[in-house]
């Protein structure tokens, strides 16, 4: 129980210095603090492997089986940077699985509505019209052969124009709701 | 830098579309824009995936 001992010495140095209740109710800059925190808990770990190994200051070979184990995932992550046996992990870094797929889903949902978009150029490119605005009908390079008629509706252009519309309406307020979700889980923690 | 050069994309392209640039100059910094955005996704992805 030593290593939970130094974890909760740690945890009480981290509220005197930057204070518990401004981050609760997130004053300052999370990203700053945070990586705060974790130095803290490391330079605790760091202290009780010197101790245990005789002065050498790297992460024990055995862990103590009376210390509770963290999940699969966390006690094993995909690198070993951190030992998370004493690492708590912060809600806005990629040391968080779920934060991590939260930002893969955003992520796909962005490239997706990006290719709504370029979809919408494919197709008024395959077609030569159904353009938005009177300016798209003057000559250039790549509108060698203008037309009035250019700017009229294309139902099959206007499919993926409404599309695009419809997906960044949702997706904007998608992407709101899981940070919505996010702040107030962080705050029950 | 990509947030720079995001915001400077499409500062750029509501300039062409206020002052009725043509077509070309407007998807240019549209595309500018959307490549940049597509960058700060896959550099966000990797970053959680192989941090």
């Amino acid at each position: 129980m030593v290593f939970r001992d130094r974890a909760d010495r740690a945890d009480v140095l981290f509220g005197i210095r930057f204070g518990k209740r401004s981050l609760a109710l997130g004053k300052g800059n999370p990203v700053a603090v945070f990586p705060a925190r974790i130095r803290v808990q490391r330079r605790a770990a760091e202290q009780v492997w010197a101790e245990r190994a005789g002065g050498e200051n790297r992460p024990p070979k055995f862990i103590d089986p009376a210390v509770p184990r963290l999940p699969l995932y966390a006690a094993n992550p995909p690198n070993r940077r951190h030992n998370h046996e004493y690492t708590i992990m912060s809600p806005f870094t990629a040391d968080n699985p779920v934060f991590t797929l939260y930002v893969l889903a955003a992520g796909l949902a962005i490239l997706k509505m990006l290719g709504h978009a370029f979809l919408t150029v494919q197709r008024m490119v395959k077609v030569n019209s159904g353009f938005l605005n009177p300016e798209d009908t003057r000559r250039t390079l790549m509108n060698p052969n203008p037309s009035p008629t250019q700017t009229d509706t294309n139902d099959y252009i206007e499919l993926a124009r409404r599309l695009t519309a419809t997906r960044a309406r949702t997706r904007r307020s998608s992407w709101s709701l899981g940070g919505c979700w996010w702040q107030r889980r962080h705050r029950r923690l | 830098m990509f947030l720079f050069g995001y915001v400077a994309a499409r500062m750029a392209y509501t300039w062409a579309y206020l002052t009725e640039q043509d077509h070309e100059m407007r998807a240019a910094c549209f595309t500018v824009g959307a490549a940049l955005t597509a960058g700060m996704v896959i550099y966000a992805g990797t970053a959680a995936l192989w941090h």
